[in-house]
């Protein structure tokens, strides 16, 4: 397990499923997810360090805390790296909304970031990357998933590590997050989807069951 | 719409508006910035867009193959693309595989297709468990697959998002595509339900 939100093959009670759910269940969810997209694309902090910033809650809070609960964790802890915001401001701007509830938000005009919006929405934002040299691994290759330190941040789910699966797809490149949330070299990789049989990973999961999980090149060595 | 009317006084809440506050006083944020994101997933970015898609792929051969070779370059000819969405793998459900799409270490999702995930999706419990049994999962939202299918989950955990292409169902032939569309749910496309 490479930490709490690494919850892949554990025993859990039945799914949550509601018909006919908002998007949204309340006004400060949808102040928080324009929040999180702005800063980003401000570059206060980019989205493998939001997934990062995710990471560092605690286990209890982790499993406990609603979706946009973790999006404002990893907004403020993001902010606080970055030093936009600092713990004393927060605190300061709580208060001053706590004694005066009616309080507007700040008027302020950016027609920059609407044009920029505006064009982001329906075009995104692709990190896919042209790299020279050809794949290292082929379809139907024999790979294993490797140990990989988790800190601070990695994309191999623990359940595939020290298992043996086999190339199902392999995909473009993209910079190795790995090294994205530290500001590293940022050295693009093939990613593969590598289909483990779900027997192998947990005795006694449903048989003809494939988990194909997409792994960075250096997430994986060949098996001869 | 009504940043200036708070709905609710939690600390949750009240932390979220001290942020937004400050962080549209120190020039990363504006209001406007804000409804104009919400208002293309509240009413431009949704399943109605990943149906359309499976709708044109069943009625048109050509396409289909396009779109199981490059996903992203054949959903951008029906003029579909945007955040979460700019490296499309669309997976085909046939008679010997059913394809279920997750994230298992955050809530990756075709948001370009499907808009916003929904909260089913990002628990702690789909994610944990559907990679392990799948088909008790799938019975949880009344699918009950043959047994002589195989499951085949994919778990978006990279920079790829993941489409199920799920079966025509059999005595559609006189629908035309909109109608098509129609049978396309949210959950067929994820793989955890089947079109209607």
């Amino acid at each position: 397990m490479i930490g709490p939100h690494d919850v892949g093959g554990m025993h859990l009670g039945s799914v949550p499923i509601r018909a006919n759910e908002p998007l949204f269940h309340a006004n400060w969810e949808r102040g928080i997810f324009g929040a999180v997209i702005c800063a980003i694309i401000k570059g206060a902090y980019n989205v493998d360090q939001f997934r990062s910033g995710i990471e560092q809650m605690a286990a209890a809070p982790y499993l406990k805390a609603s979706y946009y609960e973790k999006w404002l964790f990893t907004l403020e802890y993001n902010l606080k790296r970055a030093g936009v915001l600092s713990d004393d401001a927060i605190q300061a701007q709580v208060e001053r909304l706590r004694r005066n509830p009616n309080l507007a938000m700040p008027e302020r005009k950016d027609e920059a970031l609407l044009t920029t919006l505006n064009w982001l929405i329906p075009a995104g934002h692709s990190s896919r990357t042209q790299v020279s040299q050809p794949p290292g691994f082929t379809l139907g290759a024999v790979v294993r998933g490797k140990f990989v330190k988790p800190e601070p941040h990695t994309r191999i789910p623990g359940y595939c590590q020290g298992k043996v699966g086999r190339v199902r797809l392999v995909h473009d490149a993209y910079p190795l997050v790995d090294e994205v949330v530290r500001h590293g070299p940022e050295s693009p990789q093939y990613i593969y989807a590598v289909g483990f049989p779900a027997r192998d990973l947990w005795p006694d999961a449903e048989p003809g069951t494939e988990v194909c999980v997409d792994l960075w090149e250096s997430y994986l060595e060949p098996v001869t | 719409m009504s940043h200036d009317h708070p709905d609710d006084h939690s600390d949750v809440a009240l932390r979220a508006r001290a942020i937004e506050s400050l962080l549209i006083e120190k020039g990363y944020l504006t209001t406007a910035a804000i409804d104009r994101l919400v208002s293309a997933y509240e009413n431009d970015i949704g399943p109605m867009l990943g149906a359309k898609v499976v709708a044109h792929a069943w009625v048109d051969a050509a396409f289909k193959q396009r779109l199981l070779a490059d996903g992203t370059q054949a959903m951008r000819e029906l003029g579909i693309g945007g955040f979460s969405g700019e490296n499309m793998v669309v997976v085909e459900n046939t008679p010997e595989v059913h394809n279920v799409v997750v994230c298992t270490l955050c809530s990756c999702y075709p948001w370009s297709v499907l808009g916003l995930p929904p909260t089913w999706y990002k628990s702690p419990e789909y994610r944990a468990r559907v990679v392990r049994e799948p088909r008790a999962v799938l019975k949880e939202f009344g699918v009950e697959l043959p047994a002589t299918k195989n499951v085949r989950v994919w778990d978006s955990s990279a920079e790829i998002r993941y489409l199920v292409l799920p079966e025509r169902p059999i005595g559609t032939d006189k629908l035309g595509e909109n109608e098509l569309a129609g049978l396309v749910t949210r959950e067929a496309m994820i793989g955890t339900g089947l079109p209607r």
